[in-house]
């Protein structure tokens, strides 16, 4: 019989750690918001699911959407679109919700839809541009070429806490803005 | 660090659990017969001694000493040296107390002072030894804390410095450990471990061994010299010795050979001649072993450590004999003794009772019986069982919607959806019946109020409880515990008179007040009785006119109403502001904390012949009876408890002030109106008044009349909590998952009627 011994568990055990890192890396889900696409690191993404009935909490920005109920969990829901100040659209069946979570808070992100897991190398990347029009610009964390074409990369906890968001508990914010 | 970190922990939350049981006791201690005190006093004793050891081995110097100086107290109770009387008890409280402090910042516990405690203590045991008062104490810190308490008396006067030095490094069988042990087949050994040595040799790690013993039989008492280092650096390589006594089914060689330990390591002991008092000290042991003795437990009188006697032996007892000629080697030993004991430690290992009337008399105590059957669980996990049962009672309901839908074949598949039903509710119960805890402990908790305020207060008291078995869920317990505190407070203080009034008003001298706590329904009653003065209505009138708490409809106060005055805010009829209470913060905070609960107060009283105070409490807070109602397209809940009623107004009913506050007559009341779909920002189907429902709710004494399109049903959900990122909604409390699968919000009714007066 083979025996195993104990090393090779271990060096089997490391190496799956690595790679799995390595599918992590330089990974981003793209999606689409009218003509453009944007991205986020794909390791803030826990899942993407359906549009579904929202439920509307008082007192929140337009752009806080409301709760869904996402397998007994409850989170909070944000439409991109409003928070970018786009115009608004009716939701269709294309339409999806990215649950996101950055630190200890779980989002989900109402996008027009999704369009593929993309790999974009670290010397691909630029920085977002210093001016530019429209509100978005503040939550842009890098642009990043593939091929000829451009995905805005977001900065999602930007989106999630920027000053207009609303206003998280104390420790919560310090986690966050990383 | 992180790891002896959480040594610490764990060490500090096992030894508070002690303490709850020894307060317990200490409290019972001379109350009753003098066969129950003993058994008390034993078990107060070996709880102390089992903090007393584990301090010792973790280094917490003054932990361990102020047991040690509390064990002495004990042993000295045990042996009747020292009269029973309620300074005792108080000495006793007081000791428990300052140990309970010293756990709950275990890391700073070496900086507290514990002289003066100890010096009670100590003045205690000398005063009914040397029948001197507070004249010849001993300082607890030039003790020796390792010394076992048996030998406190009598060694500290005659046995001579040498022997302590090497009694020190033998291991001591005591009495206590044999006695109760039923050994028809089994074979009682002393081992001898070199845990150094056995890595090296065997490569048996310290766990190895011990599992190793645990499969072949019971560990009874274990020891371990640590060396004088820190523990969680690196072992000294120098020798690292364990003794244990040790029961097993296996014979002397059979057990050298399992475990690994040379012959001389292994002692048979002949637990009738051991125990047999008359038996010769030389003849107990085999005569080239000479690292054991035996302790008589000291009721035998027999004070003095049995020694076998000394005779050159094999290897490895010389190892050890040479020690305490060679004390360079153990760089500790040559420092004070106190220090080189610290290291040392004595594991008690739960022994079972064999004797079926001490047993079923341990369990029904609920102290040492049938612990082994309980695991801890983080509270943490428990919740999440608890909402995933939630999630599939949910789903569970989606689906036989579902199914009842569409299905040709709906027998067959009703059954087993009926069945379905049946295994998840039961599930639910067992997943909610998991965070249930009695209230036995918080009640203790009164009991120990009780007999600290009466003696404060001068007055006599004594408290009975009943129903402390009565389940609530943990975090609801926690949350009435100071509510409770604030009533027992108030009993006291304003209830219970002086002996002389008692007396000239033909009562007993001692005051009662009884708790009492049971289910009913979905709730728990709890009822504080006391037999006291009663409310003096008059004086709460008066009061509450000059605290201008006094509601404008005075002349229409019933009784009830006067009586419940006193839980007005600031309200307060002791001109004198007392120790105890009467700082005008009590009650009011009381019905406060009870409503935050969705719980309630009450209180009835008759004058001259007592309060009652009587709370209802429901069992969870994970689960809430609530009405949904509809506004628009969004579906709410309100806790059942704060509705009173709801209706289809008349017209006539509504009456529309100046600034546009709509305003609704019910019989003689005017309830002001809130407009959900306003202040909410929604599109409802109805502005009408008439055409919507109406539902009257209520927190406190403030009404207001909440405006919604429709009511759907009564329905008992789960409580969820908001997602911090929207948690700043005002006017709500939580969530709940409806059914359909989609997210209702909690109304809380108290937050409107404020948002309402803004």
């Amino acid at each position: 019989m083979h025996t195993i011994k104990e090393t090779e568990f271990f060096d089997d055990d490391l190496y799956e750690d690595e790679d799995d890192e390595d599918t992590m890396k330089d990974k981003y889900l793209t999606f689409r918001l009218g003509k453009e696409v944007y991205g986020i690191e794909i390791c803030h993404v826990i899942e993407i699911v359906g549009i579904q009935k929202i439920t509307e909490v008082p007192d929140m920005p337009d752009y806080v959407r409301g709760v869904i109920n996402l397998r007994g969990q409850v989170i909070p829901v944000m439409d991109v679109r409003t928070r970018f100040r786009m115009a608004q659209e009716e939701y269709n069946e294309r339409t999806c919700v990215i649950v996101a979570r950055i630190g200890d808070t779980d989002i989900g992100l109402v996008v027009d839809r999704v369009e593929e897991v993309a790999d974009i190398p670290g010397e691909n990347l630029s920085p977002a541009p210093k001016v530019g029009k429209g509100t978005k610009n503040r939550y842009i964390k890098g642009l990043g070429k593939i091929g000829e074409e451009v995905k805005i990369i977001l900065d999602v906890s930007r989106l999630l806490f920027d000053e207009e968001g609303p206003v998280p508990l104390p420790e919560k914010a310090e986690e966050l803005s990383l | 660090m992180d790891y002896s970190q959480s040594i610490l922990e764990e060490f500090a939350t096992e030894s508070l659990e002690h303490l709850e049981h020894v307060e317990n006791d200490i409290l019972l201690l001379f109350k009753g017969e003098a066969s129950a005190d003993c058994e008390r006093i034993d078990r107060i004793f070996r709880s102390i001694h089992s903090i007393k050891g584990a301090a010792g081995f973790l280094q917490l110097e003054q932990i361990a000493d102020l047991s040690h100086a509390l064990e002495n107290l004990l042993d000295g109770l045990r042996l009747e040296k020292v009269k029973a009387a309620p300074s005792v008890v108080n000495v006793l409280l007081e000791g428990s107390d300052l140990l309970r402090i010293m756990l709950s910042n275990v890391e700073h516990s070496d900086e507290a002072d514990i002289s003066q405690v100890c010096e009670h203590l100590n003045a205690l045991l000398n005063d009914s030894e040397t029948g001197e008062i507070f004249e010849n104490r001993i300082p607890i810190l030039h003790q020796q804390p390792e010394q076992a308490p048996a030998e406190a008396f009598a060694a500290s006067a005659s046995a001579p410095q040498a022997e302590h030095m090497e009694t020190e490094e033998k291991f001591v069988i005591r009495q206590s450990v044999l006695e109760n042990l039923s050994l028809a087949e089994d074979f009682l050994y002393v081992l001898r471990y070199d845990f150094e040595q056995l890595r090296k040799t065997a490569g048996k790690s310290p766990v190895t061994v011990i599992r190793e013993l645990l499969a072949a039989g019971e560990i009874l008492d274990a020891e371990i010299r640590t060396g004088p280092g820190n523990l969680p650096e690196a072992l000294p390589e120098e020798p690292l010795l364990c003794f244990a006594v040790y029961a097993s089914f296996l014979d002397a060689e059979e057990l050298c050979d399992v475990l690994d330990l040379s012959e001389s390591a292994v002692v048979p002991l002949n637990l009738e001649k051991i125990m047999n008092p008359s038996a010769d000290p030389a003849d107990l042991f085999p005569k080239d072993v000479k690292w054991i003795s035996f302790e008589r437990s000291s009721l035998s009188g027999q004070n003095q450590p049995v020694s076998a006697p000394s005779v050159p032996g094999t290897l490895e007892t010389e190892t050890l004999g040479s020690k305490p000629e060679t004390p360079e080697k153990l760089p500790e030993s040559s420092k004070p003794e106190k220090k080189s004991s610290a290291g040392h430690s004595r594991v008690f290992y739960n022994k079972k009772f064999t004797d079926p009337e001490k047993k079923a008399l341990a369990e029904s105590e609920g102290f040492m019986g049938g612990r082994q059957h309980d695991i801890r669980i983080d509270l943490e996990k428990l919740d999440l069982l608890v909402n995933l049962v939630g999630e599939l009672v949910i789903a569970e309901s989606m689906i036989t919607a579902r199914c009842n839908h569409s299905d040709s074949d709906s027998q067959e598949s009703g059954s087993s959806s009926r069945n379905l039903r049946r295994i998840i509710s039961e599930l639910q119960d067992v997943a909610m019946s998991m965070r249930m805890i009695p209230l036995t402990q918080t009640f203790r908790k009164m009991s120990r109020l009780v007999h600290d305020l009466s003696g404060k207060l001068g007055k006599s008291c004594r408290l009975e409880i009943a129903g402390e078995e009565t389940e609530l869920d943990k975090s609801v317990i926690e949350q009435i515990t100071d509510p409770l505190l604030h009533i027992i407070r108030n009993c006291l203080d304003h209830g219970i008179e002086s002996s002389e009034e008692r007396k000239a008003a033909g009562k007993s001298e001692s005051g009662t007040i009884r708790m009492e706590a049971r289910h009913r329904g979905g709730e728990v009653l709890i009822r504080i009785s006391d037999d006291g003065r009663g409310l003096d209505r008059e004086k709460i009138l008066a009061k509450s006119a000059q605290r201008g708490i006094l509601p404008e409809e005075r002349m229409r106060l019933d009784r009830q109403s006067i009586d419940r005055l006193i839980f007005e805010p600031g309200f307060s009829t002791v001109d004198r502001v007392t120790d105890v209470s009467g700082r005008g913060v009590g009650l009011d905070v009381v019905k406060k904390n009870i409503e935050k609960l969705k719980g309630r107060v009450d209180v009835r009283s008759a004058m001259n012949e007592g309060t009652v105070f009587i709370l209802r409490i429901p069992l969870t807070l994970a689960i809430i009876d609530g009405m949904l109602i509809r506004v628009g397209s969004s579906c709410y809940t309100i806790p059942l408890l704060s509705i009173r009623e709801s209706f289809r107004p008349a017209a006539d009913q509504i009456i529309a002030t100046v600034d546009g506050q709509e305003i609704i007559k019910i019989r003689e009341e005017l309830i002001p109106v809130i407009r959900l779909h306003e202040i909410y920002k929604m599109v409802p189907d109805h502005s009408e008044l008439e055409k919507g429902i109406l539902i009257h709710v209520a927190s406190g004494r403030e009404n207001i009349c909440l405006f919604a399109d429709e009511i759907i049903g009564h329905h008992q959900t789960v409580i969820k909590r908001m997602p911090n990122y929207v948690a700043s909604a005002r006017g709500i409390s939580g969530c709940t998952i409806l059914s359909s699968g989609e997210v209702s919000l909690i109304l809380d009714v108290g937050d409107l009627i404020e948002m309402s007066g803004e």
